[in-house]
């Protein structure tokens, strides 16, 4: 199986390509640094104590960013808990994703006109709500396609397969992102599945794929483009492969089931340092560019911080609001308990 | 005023011991600086300050247990109440304290029945006892109620006090004899309890065997004296010794090994990670110089200098704490002539380098005179290598440092 890779680890080009336009490449970069402040930041937050649990997701920016990137405004994501950077791109407010990880039960719906499903926690079943939310495109007749994130433990899951071979059945317009970060929580891919690749399953369903190289920010967006184009027309599967540099979530602790010479070699590969490598080369990238990213987000963040620790949390009754259009008594009746208006 | 609390990182872990702290009280803080490292069961994690301000109060020292919702520091941003006098908190350990007081304030906002700590199971049997939860007192630590509490609440019987009768029981058995004339106990804790335990591990399992040699050192010292007019770095024996380690390790490469026990195999190192054991306040330390082989003298002098002096403020990161293939301990000149080092599993080796003194030693021209002799002591894992390959290793050693030009020819 052959990767694309546009970018070597020092960050030069490997071959004769044609680029995006100046403005797009440093865009990349300047969301997947931006991207990686907000991470850092939230899992500090969690360590203070104002924030219930975080799972980071440095390292695995540039598939994310370069996937957000070719979507359209109308176009659907289907996130997992990890693709932050991704769905913040597609106009999911920074201040939902801040709420939704503190625990409160209004963080994880979308604003009106922001095509994103709220966080799925359960391991792979996003990957059926993106079939439902395609089919549903198909049957209306309009060009929205669909996109869906999940890492390689989800790859071992049921509804993995009923995903794809109804994506495949149906010829859906999604587009399926398997995020390879080299664990299920503590279980290593060789540990965990029989083929030396994820993307190869694809042939198994006669699914258009990509392989790509998940920390080349240039080669995903090359992929991801072609991956968007041929999904009109029916499902696409595109592996990438890439390494959460950070903990599974706030509660784990990586040091107990990895090397650190392992950690130290993906280091090397980090998506924002090859990026920057190859912008500084192009006279695109200098220290006054770094520190008005770092600025912009660093303000972002605090704004969005503020004004969340401002609001009062919501409150126990609020949670059941959102499971019912029209509660049933029994619901009614808590929620009316809970207010104090039993 | 702004406390920072350590709160429940995730998966029910309700407990930490200190590793080790970043602050002092009377520091400024920056937002976001770290404050505290901690160790649960599961994680190492690092706490950091909300806020800007100057610590005010600290909690607990090194090693010490600390619970959720203890207040980990207090911290003077400046705003609201006039500032404490610095201190030390105390750790809570009872619900009652003000810490936990404080923590259950944010439960008890908002609208809607006070959260009630309970098991599904506890729940169950208030329902079928008729006993409201939210009347129940809870007697456990942290708030809990347990199924106790609510058969106290159902047959209207008042719990007993955190019921000292098991205290006293506790206590009767870790108690020892009572000795005569004790002045002050110590917590093993921290990095003292790790070579409490490490080296009892290494002592039991790996079978020691040491060999002695005595090395003169005067040529060396001339070297070492010469180059200190060409460098800026403050170059000690050390780095030399450790310089002569990375030739010899190169030339016999049983000793740049690990023991995989599991599979019962030897794995040689590619690289050369030296642990140059050193003592701190806190107890021994072996901080690691990763890669030496691709190092210069003066850049292993840097690194050392470096290390040290981090190792001694207690700044070094685990990384730097890890990896070593190979040890060296420099006793220096109060640590004896000989010594039996200990190894650290799973490395196969550890050079001990003692106390220089001057002593009769035969000249070049066979005569008696007058030389700085240095005793080394070389432990090995009898196991995988043999008296033989200990020879040619302390040979080496002792030839490079009386011969340090040979250096030259090398690297």
């Amino acid at each position: 199986m052959d990767m694309t890779k546009w970018l070597d680890e020092q960050g030069n080009l490997l071959g004769d390509v044609t680029l995006p336009s100046d403005e797009l490449l440093t865009t990349m970069y300047a969301e997947m640094k931006r991207g990686r402040m907000i991470d850092t930041k939230m899992f500090k937050m969690q360590r203070q104590g104002r924030m219930a649990l975080v799972a980071p997701v440095s390292g695995q920016e540039a598939i994310q960013v370069a996937s957000a990137l070719v979507l359209n405004k109308e176009d659907w994501m289907a996130p997992s808990y990890r693709d932050s950077v991704a769905t913040m791109l597609h106009g999911m407010p920074l201040e939902n994703i801040i709420r939704y990880f503190k625990g409160y039960s209004d963080g994880g719906g979308a604003p009106e006109g922001v095509n994103v499903l709220p966080v799925q926690i359960i391991i792979a079943a996003q990957m059926l709500h993106a079939v439902g939310v395609a089919f549903a495109s198909k049957i209306k007749g309009d060009s929205a396609r669909t996109i869906t994130f999940f890492g390689d433990g989800a790859t071992s899951q049921g509804d993995f397969h009923e995903a794809l071979n109804f994506a495949a059945v149906y010829k859906l317009p999604v587009v399926f992102v398997c995020q390879n970060n080299q664990y299920a929580i503590s279980t290593p891919v060789r540990k965990q599945m029989n083929t030396d690749t994820i993307v190869e399953r694809a042939k198994a369903y006669n699914m258009a794929y990509e392989y790509v190289d998940g920390n080349d920010v240039l080669a995903c967006y090359d992929v991801m483009k072609r991956a968007y184009d041929k999904a009109q027309n029916g499902p696409v599967f595109v592996e990438a492969v890439t390494y959460r540099l950070g903990p599974h979530t706030t509660s784990d602790d990586p040091k107990k089931y990895r090397e650190q010479i392992e950690e130290e070699q993906w280091q090397q590969k980090d998506p924002l340092v090859r990026m920057r490598a190859f912008l500084t080369a192009r006279g695109l990238w200098d220290e006054a560019f770094e520190r008005a990213i770092e600025e912009r987000a660093s303000a972002e963040i605090e704004e969005a911080v503020a004004k969340i620790e401002e609001t009062p949390p919501p409150t126990l009754a609020d949670m059941l609001e959102k499971v019912y259009a029209t509660p049933p008594t029994l619901i009614q009746e808590q929620i009316d308990g809970l207010r104090g208006n039993a | 005023m702004e406390r920072v609390l350590f709160t429940d990182v995730g998966e029910g872990l309700h407990e930490a011991e200190i590793l080790q702290w970043f602050v002092n009280v009377g520091d400024t803080v920056e937002r976001d600086e770290a404050l505290v490292e901690l160790q649960t069961d599961k994680v190492a994690i690092e706490v950091t300050a909300p806020k800007k301000g100057i610590i005010m109060q600290r909690i607990g020292d090194i090693g010490q247990r600390i619970i959720v919702g203890d207040t980990l520091v207090e911290v003077d941003t400046g705003e609201g109440a006039a500032a404490a006098q610095p201190a030390e908190l105390e750790i809570a350990s009872k619900p009652q304290s003000e810490t936990a007081a404080m923590v259950a304030q944010p439960a008890d906002r908002g609208q809607g029945p006070v959260r009630i700590k309970a098991a599904p199971s506890v729940r169950k049997l208030a329902r079928e006892l008729g006993v409201d939860i939210q009347l129940v007192h809870a007697s456990a630590a942290h708030g809990r109620i347990t199924k106790e509490d609510v058969r106290h609440a159902a047959t209207g019987e008042t719990p007993t006090e955190p019921s000292q009768k098991q205290e006293a029981a506790k206590v009767s058995v870790h108690r020892v004899a009572p000795v005569m004339g004790e002045k002050r106990r110590e917590k093993i804790s921290g990095v003292r309890k790790q070579m409490y335990q490490n080296i009892a591990h290494s002592l039991a399992t790996i079978p020691h065997t040491t060999a002695m040699y005595d090395m003169q050192v005067d040529e060396l010292n001339r070297v070492r004296k010469d180059l200190k007019a060409f460098t800026e770095q403050s170059l000690t024996y050390l780095p030399f010794f450790i310089k002569i380690a990375v030739h010899v390790l190169q030339e016999n490469p049983i000793f740049n090994a690990s023991i995989d026990e599991e599979n019962e195999e030897i794995i040689y190192h590619e690289n050369i990670n030296i642990g140059v054991a050193m003592a701190t306040k806190q107890g021994l330390i072996v901080p690691v110089i990763h890669n030496v082989e691709t190092l210069s003298l003066e850049e292993i002098a840097a690194q050392l200098y470096d290390l040290t002096e981090r190792g001694r403020d207690n700044k070094l990161s685990l990384h730097e704490l890890k990896g070593a293939t190979f040890t060296i301990s420099s006793t220096g000149m109060r640590g004896g002539v000989y010594a039996t080092p200990v190894m650290t599993a799973p490395q196969v080796a550890i050079l001990g380098l003692h106390a220089m003194a001057e002593k009769p030693v035969i000249l070049p021209d066979r005569t008696i005179g007058i030389g700085t002799v240095m005793g080394s002591s070389l432990s090995f894992d009898h196991r995988v290598i043999d008296g033989e390959a200990v020879g040619y290793f302390m040979e080496a050693f002792k030839s490079y440092v009386e011969n340090p030009n040979r250096l030259l020819l090398k690297s």
